[in-house]
C-alpha cells in the first residue's frame, strides 16, 4: 500500500512539473521520470509486459526523442518566454470540472477494490494469443500506421531540408 | 487500487491544462503524451477491475499510435523550425495568417 | 385454356405501348407506329372473342399474383371475365382497333406519332385492366391509368396553352372523383371485409341493410368517383374542354369507352346499391338532370366537337339515370349502343375537321354533302341512331331507359319527363349539327389547290364498319312487342352479372303510348331543326328564335355559367389561400425562420471570432469543451437508464 501511494505521489509531482515548467527541457525530463514511475505502477498492477514496453517505448524512445530534438534544435531563447505560459482561468475551471466529473464517475461506480493479492496476473501468453488471434487485423493495421508515419516523416523532412539547401545555394 | 483511478483522472486533466496553456509546441506535444499515458493507465485499471484482457490490448495500440504521433509531430515541428525559426504556437499562428 | 386467354389479353396493348414508347420513340413512321398499336389492340380483340364461348357458360377468373395480405384481407391481382366485362372488353378492343386505324389517317401530319400511339396503347391496356378487374383495387388501378392517359392525350398538343390547361382541368376534376373512389373502396372493405366483385355479388340484402349508413356513405363516394370519370354533375366540366385533344382520342376516350367507366363501376356494385334507395335516388337525379342540362347547352354551341361533347355528357346522363332507376342492364345496353354511334359521330366529325384543315366552327362549314358523300351518309346513320329514330340502335336502348324510369316508384314520372325533354333536345341539336355541317349553304373557304373531298380509305373504312354496327347492335335488345323470343336478349345476358331491374308497374299499353310520344317528339324536333337551319336559312328564322329567347339562349351558350360559378366559389378561394400561403406564410414564416437561423449562426460566428481570434489553442479549447459537454450528456443519459 505504501508503495502505491509513493508511486502516485511521484507521478503527480512530476506531471505537475511537466505542466508548470516553462523550460521544455525540464518538462521533457520530468515526463521521462513520470513514465518510469508509471511503469512501476503497471508492474504493481501485475501487467508486467505493459510495464516493460512503457519503459522501452515511452521512456526509452518517445521521451528520449523529445529530449534529443530539443537539444538538436538548440532553442536558447526560451528564457524570454519564461513566464509566458498562456494561463487562462477558464481553462482551469473547465479542466477542474472535467476532473470532478471523472472523479464523480469513479466514486459513483464504486469500482471493485481489489487488493494486490486478488489482482489477476496477466499471463503474457494470454495477451499475445488474444493479440494475434482476435486482434490480428488491427495489429496489422497498426504496423501499417507505423510504416505510414515513417514514410511521412522522411518525406516531410526531406522536402524541408531540400528547400533549405536550395536556399543556401542561392 | 482506487487511488490509481484518481491519479489517472488527475494526470489526464493536467495534460489537458498543459496542452491548452503551453506556448511551446514541443511542450504541447509532451502534454499530449501525458494525456495518452493517463488513458493507458485507465485501460489497465479497467482490465484489472473487469478481468477482461482486451483493454490491455488497447494499451498496446495506444502506445503504437503515441509513437507514430510523436514522430510525426516532432517532424512537423522540426520542419516548421527550419522555416520560421521558432517553436512558439503564437508566432506560428501569426505567421500563418 | 380460358384462364390463359384471360391473362394475356391486356398483354398486347402493353407490348405495343412499350414498343412504341421505348423503342420507336418519336422517330417512327406514322404508319408503322399506328400499325403496331392497331395490332396490339386487335390481337386482344381476337382473344376476347375467343373467350366468349367460355364466358357464356360460366365466368372465368384468373389470378395473377397475390399482392398483399392483412389479417382478414387478401388483395389479389386478379381478372374476372363475366357477362358484364366481356361486353365492355369487346367494345374497348373492337372500337379501339377501328379508332386506331382511323388515327393512322388522322395523325398523318403529326410529328410525334410514336408518342401518340404509345399513349393510345397504354390507354387500351389501362381500360382492359379496368374492365377485367376482379376487385375494386385493380379496378382503381385501371381507373387511374385511363385518367392518366386521358390527361396525356388531351394535352397531346401541349404547346397550345389552352390545350395544356384543358388537360390539367380534366386531371384535377378526375382527381376529386378519384378521392371519392378511394374513400368508397375503404368503406366497402370495412363493411364486407372483401372488395372482390364475386363477393359483392353474393352480398345479401340483410347484410346491406344492417350496415345501411356506412354503405350509403361509401356508395355516395363511389358515385362521386363515377361522376368524375363519367362527366356528370357536379364534375362534368372537364369533358367539353377535353375536346381539345386529337379527335380519335375524343372518340375513343371521351365518348366511347373511358367515360362509361363510371356506369361500369355502378354496375359492378349494383348488388349493393340496389338495396340503398337513397343512393339510387341520388344517382337517378344526377343522371337525368345532367342529361337535360347538357342537352340544353348543346343546342347553342357552334363548335362541332363541343356539341358532340355535351351530347356525350347528356347520353351518359341517360346511362347513369338508368342505373339510378335500378335498370343497370339497360344502362349497359345504352353504353354499348352509344359507344358505336358516338364513336361514329366523333370519327365523322374528325374526318370533316381533318379535311377542312382543323376548322371546327359549324357556321363556317356547310354544303359538305356533295363534297364528302361517304362521310355524310355515315353521319346520317349516327344521327338517326342517337336521335332515337325507330329501328336504329339508339332507339332501343334509350327507349328502354325511359320506360324503366317511368316505372320507378315515387319520382319515376319526373325523371321520365326530364329524360324525355333531353331526348327531344338531343334529336334537335343533332339534326342542327348535321344540317349546319352538311346541308346548309357552303360557307367554307375555297382553296383551288386543295379541293375538299372524302377522307382516305383508312379513315372511311372504320366509319363504314361503325355505321353498320350502329344499326345492327340495337337488335340485340329489342323490346317485347317486336320479338318474343329474342326480347331483351342483351339485357338478360348482362343481368347474369349485374342486378336485375325493378319490377314493371304499368302495362304494355302505357309503354306503347309513351313510345309513341317519344317518337313523335323526336320527329317533330328533327323536322323543326331541319326547317330552321336548311329550309329557312335565308329568312334567318334561327336568328329570330335566338332573339326572342335570348335569355335562355345566353344561359345555354354560356353553359349555365357553371365554369364561372366554380371559379368564384371553389377556385378563387383556393387561389387566394395559396396566394396567402405564398406571400405571407412562405415569405415571412418559413423563409423568415430559415433566414433567422442563417443570420444567427453568422452573427454568432462573427462574435466568437472577435472574442477568441484564431489562436490554435483556443480553438482546441472550445473543441474539448464541446466534447466534454457531449460526453457528459451521453453519460448522464446512460446513468439515468
Amino acid at each position: 500500500m505504501a508503495i502505491d501511494i509513493l508511486l502516485t505521489v511521484i507521478c503527480s509531482i512530476f506531471a505537475l512539473v511537466v505542466v508548470i515548467s516553462s523550460n521544455p527541457m525540464v518538462s521533457a525530463f520530468s515526463l521521462l521520470t513520470m513514465f518510469v514511475a508509471m511503469a512501476g505502477i503497471f508492474f504493481q498492477l501485475g501487467s508486467t509486459f505493459i510495464s516493460a514496453i512503457q519503459v522501452l517505448v515511452y521512456a526509452g524512445a518517445i521521451a528520449i526523442l523529445f529530449i534529443f530534438v530539443l537539444m538538436l534544435l538548440n532553442i536558447d531563447d526560451y528564457k524570454k518566454h519564461l513566464s509566458r505560459n498562456n494561463v487562462k482561468p477558464i481553462v482551469g475551471i473547465v479542466s477542474a470540472m472535467v476532473l470532478l466529473g471523472v472523479f464523480s464517475i469513479i466514486i459513483t461506480n464504486n469500482f471493485d477494490y481489489l487488493s494486490k493479492d486478488q489482482l489477476p496476473q496477466t499471463n503474457m501468453m494470454d495477451l499475445f494469443k488474444e493479440l494475434f488471434e482476435k486482434y490480428l487485423v488491427p495489429f496489422e493495421l497498426a504496423t501499417m500506421l507505423l510504416l505510414a508515419s515513417v514514410v511521412t516523416v522522411v518525406s516531410m523532412l526531406k522536402k524541408s531540408l531540400g528547400n533549405n539547401e536550395d536556399g543556401d545555394q542561392a | 487500487m482506487i487511488i490509481y483511478y484518481y491519479l489517472a483522472a488527475f494526470l489526464f486533466c493536467l495534460g489537458l491544462v498543459g496542452a491548452l496553456t503551453k506556448k511551446n509546441l514541443i511542450s504541447i506535444l509532451l502534454c499530449i503524451e501525458l494525456m495518452l499515458s493517463a488513458v493507458n493507465l485507465f485501460f489497465v485499471l479497467f482490465s484489472k477491475t473487469t478481468g477482461n484482457i482486451d483493454s490491455q490490448i488497447q494499451v498496446f495500440f495506444i502506445i503504437t499510435v503515441a509513437a507514430a504521433e510523436a514522430a510525426i509531430g516532432i517532424s512537423i515541428i522540426v520542419s516548421l523550425f527550419k522555416k520560421i525559426n521558432t517553436t512558439e504556437s503564437d508566432e506560428v499562428s501569426i505567421q500563418s495568417e | 385454356m380460358s384462364e390463359l386467354y384471360l391473362k394475356i389479353i391486356p398483354l398486347f396493348p402493353l407490348l405495343a405501348f412499350l414498343t412504341n414508347g421505348l423503342i420507336l420513340k418519336s422517330n417512327a413512321k406514322n404508319s408503322l407506329a399506328g400499325f403496331i398499336s392497331f395490332l396490339g389492340t386487335f390481337i386482344s380483340f381476337i382473344f376476347v372473342c375467343l373467350l366468349y364461348p367460355y364466358v357464356k357458360e360460366t365466368p372465368v377468373t384468373a389470378s395473377l399474383w397475390q399482392w398483399m395480405q392483412f389479417s382478414n384481407f387478401t388483395f389479389e391481382v386478379k381478372f374476372l371475365m363475366d357477362n358484364l366485362s366481356i361486353i365492355l372488353s369487346i367494345m374497348v378492343t373492337g372500337i379501339g382497333s377501328l379508332i386506331t386505324l382511323f388515327a393512322i389517317g388522322y395523325m398523318d401530319h403529326d410529328e410525334r406519332p410514336g408518342k401518340f400511339f404509345s399513349y393510345l396503347s397504354l390507354f387500351i391496356f389501362s381500360m382492359l385492366l379496368l374492365t377485367l378487374s376482379e376487385n375494386l383495387l385493380v379496378l382503381f388501378f385501371g381507373w387511374e391509368g385511363v385518367g392518366l392517359c386521358s390527361y396525356l392525350l388531351i394535352g397531346f398538343w401541349y404547346t397550345d396553352l389552352d390545350k395544356a390547361k384543358a388537360g390539367r382541368k380534366a386531371f384535377v376534376a378526375n382527381r376529386v372523383g378519384d378521392l371519392g373512389v378511394v374513400l368508397g373502396i375503404v368503406g366497402y372493405a370495412m363493411v364486407f371485409h372483401s372488395i372482390s366483385f364475386v363477393d359483392l355479388k353474393a352480398v345479401s340484402m340483410e347484410t346491406v341493410l344492417a350496415n345501411k349508413e356506412m354503405l350509403t356513405l361509401s356508395s355516395l363516394f363511389l358515385v362521386l368517383g363515377a361522376t368524375g370519370k363519367s362527366a356528370q354533375i357536379p364534375l362534368y366540366i372537364w369533358l367539353p374542354d377535353a375536346m381539345s385533344g386529337p379527335t380519335p382520342v375524343s372518340a375513343l376516350i371521351h365518348a366511347a369507352t373511358m367515360v362509361t367507366a363510371g356506369v361500369f363501376m355502378l354496375c359492378r356494385i349494383s348488388f349493393v346499391i340496389t338495396h340503398l334507395s337513397v343512393v339510387l335516388e341520388v344517382i337517378a337525379w344526377i343522371g337525368s338532370v345532367t342529361a337535360l342540362m347538357a342537352a340544353i347547352v348543346a343546342v347553342t354551341q357552334s363548335d362541332i366537337k363541343k356539341v358532340l361533347a355535351y351530347s356525350t355528357v347528356s347520353q351518359i346522363g341517360f346511362m347513369i339515370a338508368a342505373c339510378g332507376v335500378g335498370a343497370f342492364s339497360s344502362g349497359m345496353f345504352h353504353v354499348f349502343t352509344h359507344a358505336f354511334f358516338k364513336a361514329l359521330l366523333f370519327l365523322g366529325a374528325g374526318a370533316v375537321i381533318h379535311c377542312l384543315h382543323h376548322e371546327q366552327d359549324m357556321f363556317k362549314m356547310g354544303g359538305l354533302k356533295k363534297k364528302m358523300p361517304k362521310t355524310y351518309w355515315c353521319f346520317v346513320v349516327a344521327l338517326l341512331s342517337i336521335a332515337g329514330v325507330p329501328l336504329f340502335s339508339g332507339f332501343f336502348s334509350k327507349d328502354e331507359i325511359m320506360w324503366m324510369a317511368f316505372n320507378k316508384a315515387g319520382t319515376g314520372q319526373y325523371i321520365f319527363a326530364i329524360l324525355l325533354t333531353a331526348a327531344t333536345l338531343t334529336a334537335f341539336y343533332m339534326t342542327r349539327l348535321v344540317c349546319l355541317t352538311f346541308l346548309s349553304k357552303d360557307k367554307t373557304h375555297h382553296d383551288p389547290h386543295h379541293p375538299i373531298h372524302d377522307a382516305p380509305p383508312i379513315m372511311i373504312i372504320p366509319l363504314a364498319i361503325l355505321s353498320i354496327c350502329s344499326i345492327g347492335v340495337g337488335y340485340l335488345g329489342m323490346p317485347h312487342f317486336m320479338s318474343h323470343e329474342n326480347a331483351r336478349a342483351f339485357q338478360l345476358f348482362v343481368e347474369k352479372a349485374v342486378s336485375g331491374p325493378k319490377p314493371i308497374v304499368y302495362d304494355e299499353h302505357t309503354e306503347h303510348l309513351l313510345m309513341g310520344l317519344t317518337i313523335g317528339l323526336t320527329f317533330i324536333s328533327m323536322f323543326l331543326a331541319y326547317f330552321m337551319y336548311v329550309k329557312n336559312e335565308e329568312s334567318k328564322l334561327a336568328d329570330k328564335f335566338k332573339f326572342n329567347l335570348r335569355k335562355v339562349w345566353n344561359l345555354s351558350n354560356n353553359k349555365f355559367f357553371v365554369d364561372e360559378v366554380y371559379f368564384a366559389i371553389i377556385i378563387k378561394p383556393i387561389k387566394n389561400f395559396a396566394g396567402f400561403l405564398v406571400n405571407i406564410v412562405e415569405k415571412y414564416v418559413i423563409d423568415g425562420a430559415v433566414r433567422t437561423i442563417g443570420i444567427l449562426s453568422f452573427q454568432s460566428s462573427v462574435f466568437l471570432k472577435s472574442v477568441r481570434g484564431v489562436e490554435l489553442q483556443s480553438n482546441i479549447f472550445f473543441m474539448i469543451m464541446g466534447l466534454t459537454i457531449i460526453v457528459t450528456i451521453l453519460f448522464s443519459a446512460l446513468m439515468v437508464k
